[in-house]
């Protein structure tokens, strides 16, 4: 539980990643529930009012909503979805290129590793 | 539940133990006069033993909370820690003290009934004597053992908040030091003041004639009401001085 | 909600705290850090009445802290490992539920059963682990503005510990309570708390924000104390 987060950095950022992409990956439905605040605190082993505040911030990037009195849901609205995917993906790619450029490694570089990597993933994903 | 009724419970448990050994002590004590009484012939040996099991309960009050106050010193921060004044913690201690007193001075009292009328008969040793006179002599003895107990057992609370509180601020030796300097020296700075004409006048008063004169070798020919308010009065000073002490100055 | 002004507190032969001012918040789960006899034990028991302050005042919602205006508003968990060892674990819940008025007995008992604890054994039979469990139980179950933990977590294994965390999530009413927690084992609570406060030779050294802490200085709180330390 505690382990699972990075002792310095803020967990309310890591705990807002985390859930994002649960409801990337569909494990989180569109419009589903969140576990209440108290709830999440104890399956995550995390203080109450970090797990308030992790809410609030996906409230405020567009992924769950809060209705007054019921709880917190995954927002219904796809194009939000759809660009939080954006948004993520953009975001691990640049962090992705920022580390090969410092490494001096070219664009065709990156992209003909990249290609050649995803093949054999997919190829080793086919045999099992 | 009231608070404090919790809290006699819990001093009945930790003090149960305890009384029991003494009822056991007691029984062995017994047997072991019944024993002797039988070697030597003497039915009469048995009522000494008896008589020496009833006086010694002038010190069972002492002996229960010195047992009390010493288990009770591995848990003090959480017999401090409760929302009772100290007061009723230590008469939660007393109370219990006091019952155990009482069961054991009456088995101790029956038996030793049985043993001077029906053993050793006292009618005829002394044909004086009547059933009146020996409950009557029976009940004063009773009344003032479980007196004076209780009051050596408020002596000894005293002093148990003495050293507290001089071990918790002066160290074990001092407190050790100052603790058995006021057992020494209270009792007979207590009695000095006894002897005083102003001591006779304060509380020499409401003279009170026994029924018998020659009662117990003519010692007790008559009783002061007044001397029996000092004492109440004294024990009272000591209980709230023990309290105070506790409640104030003791840290854990 | 309490207090520390310019408090001292000596003993016989040592300073525990020195001079010692501090303002705590309502409704935050604090952790009290620092080096061993830095005077973490000695703050919690100036909150919990059972010792006075030598200089200064400590006060809670404004009243002096005595060893009665303390049993009203707060529930303290001693660092020591003992209880009335002749009762089992259901008459010691049954004992301090007579004892406290705001003692919440189905919550105690829901803990009981959180925590798998058999109400009919003794308390000298249980093992170190559940006895801490008890301890937590007895602790938790008093409906009091301030809950203090003294080194919960002392000598006991990740189990339990893991268990007492979770117990503490579970069971604390975050919108009434403050809890307040003296720990060597920071890695063990550092997700829940909100504030940390460090102390040393009897003194405060610094009270921050913990998300602030992992914010603006990417720190632990173990790298963050012993930065502040140096």
């Amino acid at each position: 539980m505690a382990d699972d987060f990075n002792a310095s950095k803020p967990i309310y950022m890591q705990l807002a990643d985390r859930i994002n992409r649960q409801i990337l990956r569909k494990e989180l439905a569109v419009g589903q529930k969140l576990p209440s605040v108290r709830e999440m605190a104890i399956q995550s082993g995390v203080n109450p009012n970090t797990v308030q505040r992790t809410y609030s911030e996906l409230e405020r990037m567009g992924s769950v909503e809060s209705k007054r009195g019921q709880g917190t849901f995954v927002t219904e609205n796809q194009s939000v979805l759809n660009e939080l995917r954006q948004n993520l993906k953009k975001e691990q790619i640049s962090s992705f290129f920022a580390d090969m450029k410092e490494m001096g490694f070219s664009a065709e570089e990156m992209i003909s590793g990249l290609k050649e990597f995803i093949s054999t993933e997919e190829r080793g994903e086919q045999r099992d | 539940m009231n608070p404090w009724l919790g809290q006699l419970k819990k001093e009945y448990r930790l003090g149960k133990g305890g009384a029991l050994g003494a009822l056991i002590a007691l029984f062995l004590y017994l047997g072991l006069g019944v024993y002797t009484a039988w070697r030597m012939g003497k039915p009469e040996t048995f009522f000494a033993f008896c008589s020496v099991a009833v006086m010694i309960h002038v010190v069972y009050m002492a002996g229960y909370l010195c047992v009390s106050y010493f288990l009770e010193h591995k848990t003090m921060h959480l017999w401090l820690q409760s929302p009772l004044s100290v007061s009723k913690l230590l008469l939660a201690k007393l109370v219990n003290g006091f019952a155990a007193l009482a069961l054991s001075l009456f088995i101790t009292s029956v038996v030793t009934l049985i043993a001077g009328t029906m053993v050793m008969d006292v009618f005829e040793l002394n044909p004086d004597m009547t059933w009146p006179d020996v409950i009557y002599i029976g009940t004063f003895l009773v009344i003032h053992i479980l007196l004076i107990s209780f009051y050596i057992g408020i002596g000894i609370t005293f002093l148990w908040a003495i050293y507290l509180v001089t071990t918790k601020t002066l160290g074990k030796i001092s407190g050790w030091v100052i603790g058995l300097g006021v057992f020494f020296f209270g009792p007979w700075i207590l009695a000095k003041w006894e002897d005083t004409k102003l001591f006779d006048a304060l509380f020499i008063w409401g003279k009170v004639n026994l029924k018998y004169n020659d009662f117990v070798y003519g010692i007790f020919k008559h009783v002061y009401v007044g001397y029996y308010f000092y004492h109440l009065l004294l024990a009272l000073i000591l209980f709230l001085a023990a309290s105070w002490l506790i409640e104030r100055k003791v840290e854990v | 909600m309490i207090e520390f002004k310019n408090v001292t507190k000596k003993y016989r032969n040592h300073l525990a705290l020195d001079d010692f001012t501090l303002s705590l918040p309502k409704g935050k789960i604090i952790g009290v850090v620092g080096e061993n006899g830095s005077g973490k034990s000695t703050t919690l028991k100036l909150i919990s009445g059972l010792i006075r302050p030598s200089k200064g005042s400590v006060t809670i919602e404004g009243e002096d802290i005595t060893r009665k205006v303390s049993s009203a508003k707060v529930s303290y968990l001693s660092e020591l490992d003992v209880y009335y060892s002749f009762y089992t674990v259901g008459e010691t819940i049954g004992y301090y539920a007579s004892l406290y008025r705001d003692f919440n007995r189905s919550k105690a008992e829901e803990i009981l059963d959180y925590m798998k604890l058999d109400r009919s054994k003794k308390v000298k039979d249980l093992s170190k682990g559940n006895r801490g469990r008890l301890k937590i139980a007895v602790n938790l179950s008093r409906e009091v503005p301030v809950i203090l933990m003294d080194e919960p977590f002392s000598g006991l294994d990740p189990m339990v510990r893991d268990s007492i965390v979770k117990g503490l999530l579970s069971f604390v009413d975050f919108q009434t309570q403050t809890i307040i927690i003296t720990t060597h084992e920071i890695k063990e609570i550092e997700p829940i708390l909100d504030l940390v406060i460090l102390i040393k030779d009897g003194k405060v050294l610094q009270m921050e924000e913990v998300e602030e802490i992992r914010i603006h200085q990417n720190l632990s709180i173990v790298e963050w104390m012993k930065k502040e330390y140096e």
